[in-house]
């Protein structure tokens, strides 16, 4: 009846976050600034503690228990369950059916092969199974291949917002991608 | 002599007043255009109690003010900046007027005038965002008249009255507000 696998592809599981075992590694990831930044879980994007990571995703899933206005999971690798960064629709917006959604993977030879598999794991979740209308994401110049990446699954830029991220010395634009559920069927109607 | 800084030609920004002004705001919740016209979620309703409890938890993570005419001293909206990123030095901005009778006149653009000059003189902001959705005319128009420059929208992004439309995203640079304030000054 269901030909698509919603958390598993070809190398990829999306599973359950687990604080006990994955805070620790992923806390090693905000060492990184592309991912301290784009989790956000430290306020400025700086190194944060297995403490900290463990305490702040705990809070989240119950918040998550509670609104059901968002959703997290860990991203996996299928051969040896490794745990490489997490899957987040930070804000599902149920009255406009609009979801924001970022991918975030630690390390960064590991994002250049999984980041396109994983966002479209995400973008099937929110359009085939949240029925949302519209996704978008947001990135920069200042993160190629993930630009590249959200551009190659058919996302589109429509907001530049001027001077919005301070990196590497100086500022950069913020740039909002989205995508509709109309052009995901249209790209994806022969799977 | 400092200037007063919170007041301008039509209006000056007051601080909430958590006994007295949970009342209006619930009051001006009534009209569910103005909620529309505000807010990106559903439109609700939240008496003067629950209004109280939201600003006694968030009321530090923001700067509220109510818009208070010079004329009369009636309060007629709000306007807050929120969401504030102390390393982009930018922060977001609310604003609404609520009194219907007031509106079209010129006092939300007064306001925001203030509420920019606050952040970029006093806050040393370096730059202010906004969003306003595609059927809000007016509140865009009084935006670019700010400053504000249109830097995208979302298509299809939100369902109003049964309809989709367009989340816009607005932003103003320091450098564009003070080549705006020596234009307004020449």
């Amino acid at each position: 009846m269901f030909t698509t696998q919603l958390f598993q592809s070809q190398s990829l599981l999306l599973e359950p976050y687990d604080p006990e075992k994955d805070a620790a590694v992923e806390a090693g990831f905000t060492r990184r600034w592309d991912y301290a930044w784009g989790t956000a879980l430290g306020g400025e994007p700086h190194p944060i503690s297995a403490f900290q990571v463990k305490k702040k995703r705990e809070e989240q899933l119950k918040r998550i228990a509670e609104s059901r206005d968002s959703f997290l999971f860990a991203i996996r690798l299928r051969d040896d369950q490794q745990f490489i960064g997490v899957l987040e629709l930070p804000w599902v917006s149920w009255p406009n059916r609009m979801a924001w959604m970022k991918a975030l993977i630690g390390d960064e030879s590991l994002e250049a092969k999984h980041l396109a598999e994983v966002l479209k794991m995400g973008l099937r979740y929110a359009f085939e199974e949240l029925d949302m209308a519209v996704v978008a994401s947001s990135t920069g110049e200042f993160q190629p291949q993930v630009l590249k990446t959200c551009l190659d699954l058919g996302m589109q830029i429509q907001v530049r917002q001027r001077q919005m991220v301070f990196s590497q010395g100086k500022y950069w634009d913020r740039l909002i991608l989205s995508m509709a559920q109309t052009e995901w069927k249209t790209r994806n109607s022969e799977e | 002599m400092t200037e007063d800084l919170l007041t301008g030609k039509l209006v000056r920004l007051v601080a909430i007043d958590l006994e007295e002004d949970t009342r209006l705001l619930s009051e001006w919740d009534r009209d569910s255009e103005f909620q529309r016209l505000l807010i990106s979620e559903s439109a609700g309703r939240y008496n003067p109690k629950q209004i109280k409890e939201f600003f006694e938890k968030e009321i530090d993570s923001m700067h509220f003010y109510l818009i208070q005419r010079l004329e009369d001293d009636r309060k007629i909206g709000l306007i807050d900046l929120n969401g504030f990123d102390w390393v982009t030095r930018s922060a977001w901005v609310g604003i609404g007027i609520g009194e219907r009778e007031f509106w079209g006149k010129g006092y939300g653009t007064d306001a925001m005038r203030i509420l920019l000059r606050y952040a970029f003189t006093v806050l040393n902001l370096q730059r202010v965002n906004l969003n306003v959705f595609d059927f809000n005319q007016r509140g865009y128009l009084s935006y670019k008249k700010s400053g504000f420059k249109e830097e995208g929208r979302i298509p299809g992004a939100l369902l109003k009255a049964g309809k989709r439309c367009d989340l816009i995203f607005m932003g103003v640079l320091r450098s564009e507000w003070e080549e705006l304030q020596k234009q307004t000054k020449e």
